[in-house]
């Protein structure tokens, strides 16, 4: 695994992100299962997305309603507000890890 | 490494599984993809939770540069070269904070929630459909006037609105959206009327009909027309009369007659849900919360020789507020300041350099029901007026869902009275003002621009038709004025609104309205105030024709008069602390009551408890303080009486049969022997003092069982009454609950059991050559549940605090620490 890589493509996912929406995950995290063709692809897709929608999280992390939002959204969501954090991050890491794996799963087949 | 078809197949499911719910999500569950998006998503709600300190933005539409300032409190100032810029940028402004607030409130008077909240509220829009509200807003559309002065103001306000919400990106939509994964919709003027007829609907809906067939279906019409009565039994008006306290009037109550027959037939061919149908069709009463106060001091009785006004209506609470604060100026033309309602263009009430004017409920009966012969009991097509067939108006309706999807058709029909409601197997039609042309906001508009008290008062009534208000002015001049505008019909015969009519002849019909000269009304009263507290505005000895029935209690009216009366020297302090005045005329008309029946009972019974509940009684200051351990006992006394006293009406557990005020309780006081006393569940004969202390006994043992012994801070009053203050889709962790207030039930802060009425805003106003004002409201001027401007008021308003309000005539008076956001709207070629 390629450290900068996994950078590179954390800063894909988190532009991607902000400019085209939450879909994007799975269909970079596909890209990059063709273009890497080897099962480790899967596994730096999730990294990845985790550290690009970590960067995401962390820029509004620092506005000073993050806080009231973390603990309001305990009352909304049936999980702690701190939860709802990790949530999103396990949203991604799935969307990202699941496309890239069934895709190199197709390629690596052919 | 080899990828093993295990993981392969797992990935699948993952996949399928988080793009399923990311993209559509799953019964509870929102489409987790956007919601989540930390970019674009809830996270980034984050970044709009407070305005920027300094932002120029390019709208369409101005004539050149508007500016607003934010001043320390979050109040725009918005200053404009003209009136329309002002009201554009008013809209904008307003959709900058409110947005999400506003859509809501206007598609809960379109009846059109179902498409942002799902089939939750399809209940809610069926009755708004019902009730004709999105028919009459349409009606409102085509006979609006866009050339007139206030049509532009609206297409303007219309436009500000827009420009804010075609500006806005996905990632900046208010976060109610993104929990909802909807996006705003356009702003209209139909949505503007939506929201008024929503107002409306809140403040004159009554149904005086049902309470009386209800009643008499169990004591008979005499015994219903002596406790529901068309006039107040304790009378202290809004006009001054020539009495300088409350008057209580006699009044022969008829002892509990049978059944009316008449009442009977149509409940049983009505049925219980039938009943409960037209019942969901106004707004609930029975709660003094849901009134208001207002008072003026005339220059004679205020210590600095300047008119003082005071404007307190209490609505429903709710997060974000009901109202947004503002100051708008246009040199030469308009400098007005004072609360709007989000999506309506205009200051509702407020003051500007001459004038202050604010507005209590009326209450006045303008909603009728007429039993109507149709021609299909299952899908009228047609009704019979006078023998011959009419044609009954036809509406389709489709309610939508979130998606766009139909959840429900229906019908809604009309009369030429109004909407046509199936209530069990009856046909019933409606006549409302609240439906018929109004120009209220017109009426708001001119009292911006008004140079005197009756001036404002005269332009309001030339155009303002319902809800009805009774209107409060002052002036600089020194005058001070009220008036209880709107439409009041003049009905036939008996001219009685709350009695089921006959449908099929055009002579039920109402035969005109009452004339301005008629309209209760006062200038400058000798005694130096003018009060309004939602009671009977008229002594009925004075002008005996129906105006509405089961009026408002009077003991607020009597508590603000009896402090006006003794102070004869009003300081704007004084007022705010009449605002939240814990005293209360109830408490102090019944409490000598209940101990003076308490003493002898005791003696004679010997029985300790009661003794221990009188003297307890004895120790009440007769005051709801935030710190009170007695007044608990109070009210819960109150409730046996009631209990006890009307078992005749209680009698039938399975009807909801509504019981007499307070007001009729305090007026059989004085007929100690009178047989409502009899409790005729018993072959002992009762009496007035043993129906009070066998109240207070039980009272004791309520009190104890739920709070515990009256030890330390078991009973405090702060424990048992606090305001709840939900935000609008109910969600608890935007809401601020259980907040304490000094108050209870007819104090002038106004205390019911939910908490979910009370004080929507309190301003004072003293109108020197320097027109000064302080104010609140339970909220914040954000609607951002993320915002600290969202609920920075709430703690203020529970403590009964004012603001000192900043009006300023130009940008410069407000100093640099005065200012906090500044806002250039500058003209989009």
């Amino acid at each position: 695994m390629s450290f900068v890589r996994v950078i590179g493509l954390a800063i894909v996912f988190a532009v991607a992100t902000y400019f085209l929406g939450w879909w994007c995950v799975p269909a970079l995290g596909a890209a990059y299962g063709v273009a890497m063709r080897r099962p480790s692809a899967s596994g730096e897709a999730a990294l990845a997305v985790l550290l690009g929608w970590g960067a995401l999280l962390a820029r509004v992390a620092m506005v000073p309603a993050f806080t009231t939002l973390v603990a309001r959204l305990g009352g909304i969501f049936p999980l702690p507000g701190a939860g709802v954090v990790v949530l999103t991050l396990l949203f991604a890491m799935a969307l990202a890890w699941s496309s890239a794996r069934l895709v190199t799963a197709a390629v690596v087949r052919q | 490494m080899a990828l093993s078809r295990t993981g392969t197949v797992i990935a699948g499911i993952v996949l399928a599984a988080t793009g399923f719910i990311g993209a559509r999500g799953a019964g509870p569950v929102p489409s987790l993809g956007p919601l989540l998006d930390p970019a674009n998503g809830l996270w980034n709600s984050v970044q709009s939770a407070e305005l920027p300190t300094d932002a120029t933005i390019a709208i369409p539409g101005l004539s050149a540069d508007t500016r607003v300032v934010y001043d320390d409190r979050d109040v725009p100032h918005i200053f404009a070269p003209t009136t329309t810029d002002a009201y554009r940028a008013l809209g904008y402004v307003v959709a900058r904070d409110r947005l999400f607030q506003m859509e809501m409130q206007a598609r809960a008077g379109a009846g059109t929630l179902t498409e942002i909240a799902g089939k939750t509220t399809l209940a809610l829009d069926e009755q708004t459909r019902d009730l004709g509200m999105q028919r009459a807003a349409e009606q409102r559309v085509k006979g609006f006037d866009s050339t007139s002065q206030y049509g532009v103001q609206l297409a303007a306000y219309t436009a500000g609105v827009n420009s804010y919400i075609d500006a806005l990106k996905p990632r900046d939509y208010p976060i109610e959206y993104k929990l909802l994964n909807r996006k705003p919709g356009h702003w209209s003027a139909e949505r503007t009327f939506n929201l008024m007829l929503r107002m409306g609907w809140t403040l004159a809906s009554s149904d005086d009909e049902l309470t009386r067939l209800r009643v008499s279906a169990v004591v008979g019409k005499a015994a219903a027309d002596a406790l529901f009565r068309t006039h107040s039994s304790i009378v202290d008006p809004i006009q001054p009369n020539a009495f300088a306290t409350a008057r209580f009037d006699s009044v022969t109550f008829p002892a509990p007659g049978a059944p009316d027959t008449a009442a009977l037939a149509i409940l049983h061919t009505v049925g219980d849900r039938g009943m409960a149908t037209l019942a969901t069709l106004t707004s609930p009463r029975g709660s003094d919360a849901v009134g208001s106060n207002n008072w003026a001091v005339a220059p004679k009785r205020s210590a600095s020789g300047f008119a003082l006004l005071a404007g307190d209506p209490h609505l429903e609470l709710s997060l974000p507020s009901i109202w947004y604060e503002v100051h708008l100026v246009v040199p030469g033309k308009l400098d007005v300041y004072g609360v709007t309602i989000p999506g309506a263009p205009g200051v509702v009430i407020g003051f500007n350099r001459k004038v202050a004017w604010t507005f209590t409920n009326v209450g006045a009966d303008v909603m009728d029901y007429y039993l109507e012969a149709v021609d299909d009991s299952a899908s009228p097509r047609q009704y019979k007026l006078d023998g011959a067939w009419k044609p009954i108006e036809i509406r389709p309706e489709v309610y939508r869902g979130q998606k766009g999807e139909t959840i429900k058709t229906d019908t809604t029909r009309f009369t030429h009275r109004g909407p046509l409601v199936k209530i069990g197997a009856r046909w019933i039609s409606v006549r409302w003002t609240v439906l018929e042309s109004s120009k209220d906001y017109e009426a708001f508009n001119q009292a911006s621009t008004s140079t005197s008290a009756r001036g404002m008062l005269d332009s309001a009534a030339a155009v303002y038709d319902a809800p009805a208000q009774n209107m409060l002015a002052a002036d600089n001049g020194g005058t001070i004025a009220i008036r209880s505008t709107g439409k009041y019909p003049i009905r036939p015969d008996s001219g009685r609104g709350d009695l089921l009519r006959d449908g099929s002849l055009s002579i039920s019909d109402w035969i005109g309205r009452w004339s301005l000269a008629e309209y209760p009304q006062g200038v400058n009263p000798e005694r130096g105030f003018l009060s309004s507290n939602n009671q009977e505005p008229l002594d009925p000895r004075d002008q005996p024709r129906y105006l509405g029935s089961n009026w408002e209690r009077p003991w607020r009216g009597m508590r603000i008069n009896k402090l006006l009366h003794d102070d004869s020297a009003v300081t704007p302090d004084a007022m705010r602390l009449y605002q939240s005045d814990p005293g209360s005329a109830r408490a102090d008309f019944f409490v000598p009551v209940f101990l003076a029946a308490s003493a002898p009972a005791a003696a004679v019974t010997r029985s300790e408890k009661l003794a221990r509940a009188a003297a307890l009684l004895a120790e009440w200051d007769r005051r709801y303080t935030k710190d009170n351990v007695r007044a608990v006992l109070f009210e819960a006394a109150m409730q046996q009486v009631s209990r006890l006293l009307w078992d005749e009406l209680r009698a039938d557990s399975t009807s909801q049969v509504p019981l007499p005020t307070d007001m009729i309780m305090a007026t059989l006081v004085s007929q100690p022997g009178n047989v409502w006393w009899d409790d005729h569940r018993t072959t002992a004969v009762e009496t007035r003092d043993a129906l009070f202390a066998s109240a207070l006994e039980t009272a004791l043992d309520v009190v104890i069982k739920q709070y515990g012994q009256p030890t330390g801070d078991n009973w405090r009053w702060d424990g048992v009454r606090f305001a709840n203050i939900y935000h609008l889709l109910r969600l608890t962790p935007f809401s601020r609950l259980k907040v304490p207030v000094q108050g209870g039930s007819a104090a002038l802060w106004p205390s019911t059991g939910n908490g979910q009425h009370g004080p929507s805003w309190r301003m004072v106003v003293e109108l020197g050559p320097t027109v000064r004002g302080w104010a609140t409201y339970p909220g914040g001027q954000s609607g951002n549940p993320l915002s600290v401007r969202y609920d920075n008021r709430v703690d203020q308003w529970s403590r009964g605090e004012l603001d000192t309000l900043r009006v300023p005539a130009t940008e410069e008076q407000l100093s640099s620490t005065q200012r906090h956001a500044r806002l250039v709207l500058t003209p989009r070629r």
